[in-house]
């Protein structure tokens, strides 16, 4: 057996403040994933599973525990572990194409391989034509699948999405889904995914890791058993999509009941 | 066919511009020949037209106009090398920002005529009070403009650079002087407008060459067509600098949407 891609040993992100209690963004956490594994870490806003991913790619460091990525540990931000935000973060003064070239640039690639891979990923992306467009001129889903090309063409060893569907309609939602499994079949990628709709992460994962707020806590992970490619319309589909959603669910609802007053008031309907 | 409408909008939109200058011109020709206005403190349009071809063919106009370009250029761009670093450095660092920042707050309220008597008395009526006037007024806009657009970069843009293998030299010249540009150009066209004003008035003051003066020296003899001459080209200067710019801008921040398909200046 080969050691998983990505460990997440004991890692847990604490924000002390000055004035008040310290606040537990996450708790103690642990996570193998294996290489090529598509996971989800599926939770509601407040779980830190946003704070985990950013941990992963480097940009907050862990109050404690250890985190690696192919066996090296992370210690900052880097190239081989590419993020996709839910933003886009596309650069507005840069076209299409200076956009996916932003990294191999960045990294002294030569003029003629950066070419050859910015062309690779436009098409990969569906993007031809569209070159030299600049971001103001794209549609949302246009912008994500800018976001992802210019990932991938760095040749990452993992790619972190945190929620990078959540600001586009549902319809180019669905459409983004199935590109992204698509892409992760043709570059055989590592994907941490995260969302915090059931409905996606059914119809993407291998492995669903669920969590809860305050604090946020890992409380369950679910091996998707379904085949691919797999139907948002399967009756083997919606049946484990409403079972993963109802014991969702229930731990949620649980953690309002038990949780501060604050809690309660906002989480219950008027 | 919409493309036809839009030409035709435009076209009558610029007739419309075109008869309400006209209208003003006309008004204010009849105003002074009718006799309603004496001609001495009112010259009617048509005289200060005759008298600025007169200027302009005399040479006397463009000494004028070359002695006010000079010290106005001089002036901003020392300002704008003075400005533009400062800025960059205080928008990147904290300590530089909150040490420079309570300095700069206290001087920017100060309107810069209050300070035209003193730098006569330190830097004398020549050149160099002129250009210390104009840099000074010019200095602010362009500083807070700059140390604004470096601040307030995009933090998302600076961590998506980051994850993409960026070093911090290559953050701050691919992501953050970028980000910047646009609020620099808006720095950059209010330093130049500020630079204008403050010319203006130091040449008033204390000159012996330039459109301050020519204004202030023929308005002494009751030359009031020469005055006139003097204001419409400082205005004429103004609106082309300004239009210079703007060519600048529009190049430079192409990808901008509201920069390309901005239509007025």
């Amino acid at each position: 057996m080969t050691d998983p891609e990505i460990v997440i040993d004991k890692v847990s992100k604490v924000y002390k403040a000055e004035s008040s209690d310290p606040v537990f963004a996450l708790e103690e956490t642990t996570l193998k994933v294996d290489r090529g594994k598509f996971v989800c870490i599926l939770g509601p806003s407040g779980c830190g599973k946003s704070t985990l991913l950013s941990m992963v790619a480097g940009l907050i460091r862990p109050s404690s525990g250890a985190i690696r990525v192919g066996g090296a540990p992370v210690s900052g931000p880097g190239p081989e572990r590419g993020l996709v935000f839910q933003q886009y973060g596309l650069f507005p003064w840069l076209t299409v194409h200076g956009n996916i070239a932003f990294g191999l640039t960045c990294r002294g690639v030569s003029r003629e391989d950066r070419e050859a891979t910015v062309d690779k990923y436009i098409r990969l992306i569906g993007l031809s034509g569209f070159e030299n467009r600049y971001p103001s001129e794209l549609s949302g889903g246009m912008k994500q699948r800018v976001a992802i090309g210019r990932t991938l063409a760095n040749n990452p060893r993992v790619l972190l999405m945190d929620e990078p569907f959540g600001a586009v309609d549902a319809l180019t939602r669905e459409l983004l889904q199935d590109e992204i499994l698509r892409l992760w079949e043709v570059e055989q990628k590592t994907i941490l995914f995260v969302t915090h709709s059931m409905m996606e992460a059914a119809y993407l994962a291998d492995e669903i890791v669920m969590l809860r707020s305050r604090p946020g806590r890992v409380f369950a992970t679910v091996t998707v058993p379904l085949e691919r490619p797999r139907s948002r319309s399967d009756l083997e589909f919606l049946r484990f999509y409403s079972e993963a959603e109802e014991t969702f669910k229930m731990e949620i609802v649980k953690d309002a009941a038990s949780g501060d007053p604050t809690e309660k008031i906002l989480g219950s309907p008027q | 066919m919409p493309q036809v409408e839009t030409r035709q909008r435009k076209f009558s939109a610029r007739l419309n511009r075109a008869l309400a200058i006209g209208a003003f011109l006309l008004g204010w020709e009849l105003l002074s020949r009718s006799g309603m206005v004496s001609p001495l403190f009112l010259p009617p349009p048509s005289a200060v037209a005759r008298t600025g071809l007169q200027l302009l063919l005399s040479g006397n106009l463009f000494d004028n106009v070359w002695a006010s370009l000079c010290r106005v250029l001089i002036g901003f761009f020392l300002a704008a090398l003075l400005a533009i670093p400062l800025g960059i450095i205080a928008g990147m660092n904290a300590v530089v920002f909150n040490s420079v920042d309570p300095i700069i707050e206290l001087f920017r309220p100060i309107p810069v005529l209050a300070l035209l008597p003193l730098a006569i008395l330190w830097f004398g009526i020549g050149e160099s009070s002129k250009i210390f006037i104009i840099t000074y007024a010019a200095f602010f806009p362009i500083f807070i403009n700059t140390l604004a657009g470096v601040k307030y970069s995009d933090p998302i843009l600076l961590q998506v650079a980051s994850t993409l293998g960026a070093s911090r030299m290559q953050i701050f010249y691919r992501v953050v002087l970028m980000s910047a540009l646009p609020s620099l150009a808006v720095g950059i066209r209010l330093g130049l407008g500020f630079a204008f004003l403050a010319l203006v008035a130091a040449e008033l003051i204390a000159s012996t060459r330039g459109l301050g003066y020519l204004i202030m020296d023929a308005r002494l003899t009751f030359q009031t067509d020469v005055s006139m001459v003097g204001i419409v080209s400082l205005g004429i200067l103004g609106y082309a600098a300004n239009a210079i710019l703007v060519r600048i801008e529009r190049w430079a921040l192409s990808w901008k949407q509201d920069v390309q398909g901005a239509e007025i200046v």
